[in-house]
């Protein structure tokens, strides 16, 4: 009788750790507010950059994406894409990666791409849902910047 | 030890388990309830301090220098709204003051706006909306005769609607009413000659009030507003007289392109232009030193620095002046009185800054 | 002996039912804490944007948040003059709150690693201990050669 009592108790203990442990695990109380300032702090990234003069050209850069996709010359007369993409890299290495951020920012549809550390293995477990600025085409096109955050 | 003993201590010594058991859980919880407790507390003041950024006006503090024209008023101390988080995403996010016109038209936009239209909170009497949406006139009620009636009507403020055209010298009558199944209270003005309100018939407390100012050029034929249970109402108003000699009516001039001021009487509505000129004088402080980089700066081009220039003759013969009136008169309409750019508006000099295309004042 | 057990086991059951309820309890007071903390971060950034003392010509706000840099310097000038200084932080507070704001802006003609330049435009932390940090993405404007560089706004604010 003592035994069963006994193990009772101990079933008991077991079950009370396995709740403390698991109370005591992964706080993620505010994930949702953090997602949600995460996904508008990468928003904001996309818009101010899109909106950033290009040096040398004074246009911002969402003409050059633009000139890019429409395979234009432009500016000084190089490829828009290539200076696109060293901008892009420019700034996303100054910001992102000196907060210590993974990052994958890219042109939808063309190979103009900058990142760190965030490659298609680790994107599907990317942590923010990936923002994207639309910049017009015209003819009511458009062709959007993405930006991931990767985990 | 017999084996009766034996058993006693035992028991004893299960007690004692018992009870240290309880002693520690309780701590435990105790403890744990006392953290919970201090963070509620923090997470509630978070609470309220967000809803009372975003619920009243800007306190600008025992501090605030003030003229009482009325030994026993006193101003209130609510001053001046900005915006709040909550408008964001309704929000117009062009710049206040000063914005270049268009064909002579000046936009000048408010994040009041949207409280006054949403009629979400009341807007205080003192308020000052340091900007005004083009597409809303809005009529700032003070009472001329300090009737009882006014009195009443100033605590029942809630909303100011806009009307249509409404021009100086036009009269109505002012009508406070509550909007059913709410406490919103709301001030409608009639004006006679035209469409009546297509209102539904509310309790209604009719009082007669002059209005002090009327901003906008731009109106709407009707206002539309929506109370928080979703129901729409639609008021349409025309000018006129309401014929017992009573009314509204309408003066231009020190209200103020930058601003309106809510105001029940008279002693209210000093109390706001008091305010807003406090505010205006550190927006222009601002524009000056702007203005003052811009003007000898090498890498703007040399017809650009001498209009900026005068703008800058002027914001500084602007920030020099300490009557608020002379103030306002000089900032808006006609211009600073002497010095080196007698006569220049800041408007006149922001517009003139556009059309050459060159930067702006602000 | 039995009643010993059974009072002992009651003590265990009662305490972790109670240790459960209070471990719910704080994580729900730490989520509202987190929410609120973001919402008055959205409202922050909401008044900031808008604050006519800082923001950027009507004529160059087209989409996105765009503060004027010379705007910016006056503002940090006016808050750190001795003299009228403390009266400003006074009638800003507010509005801005205990907090810090710092621009940092990006000037792409330069090489990597000196891109970036700061200002402080407001300073009014009480306790620099318990600060919690965030940043939003901006445009600055450069007006006399017209120019909008990619910038950050840092607030720092009291936790």
């Amino acid at each position: 009788m003592e035994m069963i009592g006994l193990v009772f108790i101990v079933v008991i203990i077991i079950i009370g750790m396995v709740l403390y442990l698991s109370l005591s695990g992964k706080d993620d109380s505010g994930a949702r507010a953090n997602r949600a300032a995460n996904a508008q702090k990468s928003s904001s990234f996309l818009t101010a950059i899109a909106e950033t003069d290009i040096v040398g050209c004074g246009v911002p850069l969402s003409r050059v994406a633009q000139a890019c996709v429409r395979r234009e010359v432009f500016c000084d007369n190089g490829d828009p894409c290539i200076t696109l993409e060293r901008a892009m890299t420019k700034i996303a290495n100054e910001t992102l990666y000196a907060q210590g951020m993974k990052y994958n920012l890219s042109l939808e549809g063309t190979r103009v791409q900058a990142e760190s550390d965030c490659d298609s293995a680790n994107l599907s477990v990317s942590l923010i849902a990936a923002p994207r600025q639309p910049i017009p085409l015209g003819n009511g096109q458009t062709v959007d910047l993405i930006l991931s955050i990767c985990r | 030890m017999r084996r009766g003993q034996l058993e006693v201590s035992f028991q004893w010594i299960y007690v004692l388990i018992a009870g240290g058991a309880f002693l520690f859980l309780f701590l435990f919880l105790i403890k744990g309830c006392s953290d919970s407790e201090t963070a509620a507390a923090s997470a509630g003041s978070l609470k309220n301090a967000a809803t009372a950024l975003a619920g009243i006006a800007w306190q600008t503090g025992a501090r605030m220098n003030m003229t009482m024209p009325d030994a026993q008023v006193i101003c209130p101390a609510s001053s001046l709204s900005l915006s709040n988080g909550d408008n964001v995403a309704s929000m117009d996010r062009l710049p206040a003051f000063l914005p270049p016109s268009v064909g002579g038209r000046t936009r000048i936009i408010t994040t009041e706006v949207m409280l006054a239209r949403s009629q979400t909170p009341a807007i205080p009497l003192g308020s000052v909306l340091y900007g005004i949406d083009e597409n809303t006139r809005y009529l700032l009620v003070t009472d001329g005769s300090g009737s009882g009636a006014a009195a009443a009507m100033a605590t029942r403020i809630g909303v100011l609607l806009s009307h249509p055209n409404v021009r100086v010298g036009d009269a109505a009558t002012l009508t406070a009413s509550q909007l059913p199944r709410t406490t919103k209270t709301i001030i409608v003005a009639r004006f006679d000659g035209g469409a009546s309100s297509s209102l539904p018939v509310l309790p209604s407390i009719p009082s007669n009030a002059n209005v002090y100012g009327v901003v906008i050029n731009q109106v709407t034929q009707t206002v539309e507003f929506s109370t928080w249970n979703g129901a729409t109402y639609v008021a349409t108003a025309v000018a006129g007289a309401d014929g017992s000699g009573n009314g509204v009516s309408v003066h231009s001039g020190d209200t103020l392109a930058a601003g309106a001021i809510v105001a029940g009487r008279k002693p209210t509505y000093d109390c706001g232009k008091t305010a807003l000129v406090d505010r205006m004088h550190r927006l222009t402080a601002i524009y000056e030193s702007r203005a003052s980089t811009l003007k000898s700066d090498p890498g703007v081009s040399a017809e650009c620095r001498i209009k900026m220039g005068e703008g800058h003759a002027t914001l500084r013969t602007l920030n020099a002046m300490t009557s608020a009136d002379s103030y306002l008169e000089a900032l808006l309409e006609q211009g600073v009185p002497g010095g080196p750019a007698q006569g220049m508006s800041l408007l006149n000099a922001q517009d003139g800054l556009y059309i050459m295309n060159c930067p702006v004042i602000a | 002996m039995e009643p010993i057990i059974i009072v002992i086991v009651l003590a265990i059951i009662i305490g972790l039912v109670l240790l459960y309820y209070v471990r719910i309890n704080a994580h729900e007071v730490k989520t509202d804490t987190a929410n609120y903390q973001a919402k008055e971060d959205l409202a922050m950034l909401g008044r900031l944007t808008t604050l006519p003392e800082l923001a950027c010509p009507r004529s160059e706000t087209v989409k996105t948040y765009c503060i004027d840099l010379l705007k910016a310097q006056a503002f940090a000038s006016m808050m750190g003059d001795a003299r009228s200084g403390p009266a400003s932080k006074v009638y800003y507070n507010p509005v801005l709150g205990a907090t810090n704001i710092t621009l940092r802006w990006y000037d792409l003609a330069k090489p990597p690693g000196q891109m970036a330049q700061q200002l402080t435009i407001y300073s009014n932390l009480r306790d620099s201990t318990r600060v919690r940090t965030t940043t939003t993405y901006f445009t600055a404007f450069e007006p006399v050669n017209s120019t909008r560089q990619f910038a950050m706004l840092i607030v720092e604010r009291q936790s």
